[in-house]
């Protein structure tokens, strides 16, 4: 299976072992090595709804002009509204760039990383980081190192964090750290 | 004794236990509210240097390598298959409780499957014939400013949710909670007494933050489907949007 367009699997390394994913409630796609797998493509979003006790995203990817939907799931309304998440925070139509766990199910994952490109011309990039990089994580510190915080996330927490990219600062990620969303990858 | 130092007497220990009533009372008051867990990845005390091992028996064992959460946990098929205690004090994420007054006894609120524990108290004996359930049947009592709650009943199953850690059904579970004098924060420490899986007792600890400010809020679950069978897009599409 291939996309045309940014679509890249990528393995965890173990530094993101089997049994730590094990903890929570989804089957891994898994590769011949036994790694869970990560799908990186360009999307639309559709639908985004806190729910409990899984938010629920549907997004939009297209390979070679047949439209592909993708069900990503997050944490808890109630976990996410108390890190700071509201309904607005992601919005139909917003073109993203989305880094997912991929399920054993097809077409089925959860969130790890997603880069919402600008809605407006005065806008910057939103990174939002959760599931596998949340706390404190190596690649959180690097991003901590590196972008401001959009503002609206509850730091203390060390949960999911949502950071502002500017194309400069997006060019550097993706010089520093190849490959689509190198920078979010262990 | 004269008259008049007995009457100075008791007029002290009457103003006395009236100052301490209203000590206890005002504590009381503060503790009946909203907490939220801290969130963090919980795991039994340990006092030794080495990684915590359980105490398994050879069945809780057996038990333990037969259970894979990935495909046993039945919320893997029903996102809002209901949560167990003490799993529903332990979850990593969801935590969020109150405690309410209810007559002589007290409910504990839980926002995760807009579940509530009755917390009998002044009950000397329970009855052996009361049907297991999730929560089991809870009784308490307070003891030095601590509330003690003693859970039995239970279906049993596992400790933690998406962990293989088993519970039977004898299991008893005893919870303290103590407030901080300073911060009204709970401390929580818990107690699982299994002796056909465990052969010491689990001991887990938990800080509960205070949050008057806070509510329980509907847990409103919804069923996103089965890990395990193929995405019903379209179906789940046409929920979402009527949402």
């Amino acid at each position: 299976m291939s996309f045309n367009i940014n679509y890249l699997l990528f393995f965890f390394t173990s530094i993101f072992s089997y049994n730590l994913l094990a903890h929570h409630s989804f089957l891994p796609l898994l590769s011949a090595e036994g790694e869970p797998v990560i799908k990186v493509f360009d999307a639309n979003v559709e639908i985004y709804k806190l729910l409990n006790p899984h938010t629920a995203m549907i997004v939009n990817t297209y390979d070679e002009g047949q439209k592909i939907d993708w069900l990503v799931e997050l944490s808890s309304a109630s976990t996410l509204t108390r890190e700071g998440w509201t309904n607005d925070f992601i919005k139909p139509n917003d073109r993203v760039t989305i880094a997912i766990l991929a399920f054993r199910t097809e077409n089925r994952g959860r969130l790890r990383a997603l880069l919402i490109h600008p809605r407006t011309n005065n806008d910057s990039y939103q990174l939002i980081v959760a599931y596998g990089i949340r706390g404190d994580t190596p690649i959180m510190k690097r991003l901590e190192s590196r972008l401001p915080l959009c503002g609206n996330i509850n730091a203390e927490l060390e949960r999911s964090q949502c950071f502002l990219v500017n194309n400069n600062d997006l060019d550097a990620l993706k010089r520093d750290f190849p490959g689509v969303m190198g920078y979010i990858m262990p | 004794m004269t008259l008049y130092r007995k009457i100075t007497i008791f007029l002290f220990l009457l103003l006395g236990s009236l100052y301490f009533s209203s000590i206890f009372s005002k504590s009381n008051n503060i503790f009946f509210t909203v907490y939220i867990g801290e969130l963090s990845y919980l795991e039994p005390i340990n006092n030794s240097l080495y990684p915590y091992e359980y105490p398994f028996t050879e069945k809780g064992l057996e038990l333990y390598t037969s259970y894979d959460p990935n495909f046993d946990d039945p919320r893997q098929k029903n996102d809002c298959a209901k949560e167990s205690i003490p799993a529903h004090l332990l979850t990593e994420a969801v935590a969020k409780l109150e405690f309410k007054k209810d007559g002589e006894n007290i409910l504990m609120l839980l926002e995760r499957d807009d579940a509530i524990r009755v917390i009998h108290m002044n009950v000397d004996k329970v009855n052996e014939n009361i049907s297991p359930s999730l929560l089991g049947y809870s009784t308490g009592e307070w003891r030095n400013g601590s509330l003690i709650i003693k859970t039995s009943h239970l279906l049993g199953g596992v400790i933690f949710a998406q962990r293989s850690y088993p519970i039977s059904s004898n299991a008893i579970v005893t919870e303290k909670y103590t407030p901080n004098a300073n911060t009204n924060d709970l401390k929580m420490y818990l107690e699982i007494f299994d002796p056909s899986n465990y052969t010491d007792i689990i001991a887990i600890e938990r800080n509960w933050a205070w949050r008057p400010d806070s509510q329980i809020y509907p847990w409103n679950c919804i069923n996103l489907g089965s890990r395990e069978d193929p995405l019903d897009l379209e179906r789940l599409r046409d929920m979402l949007q009527d949402l």
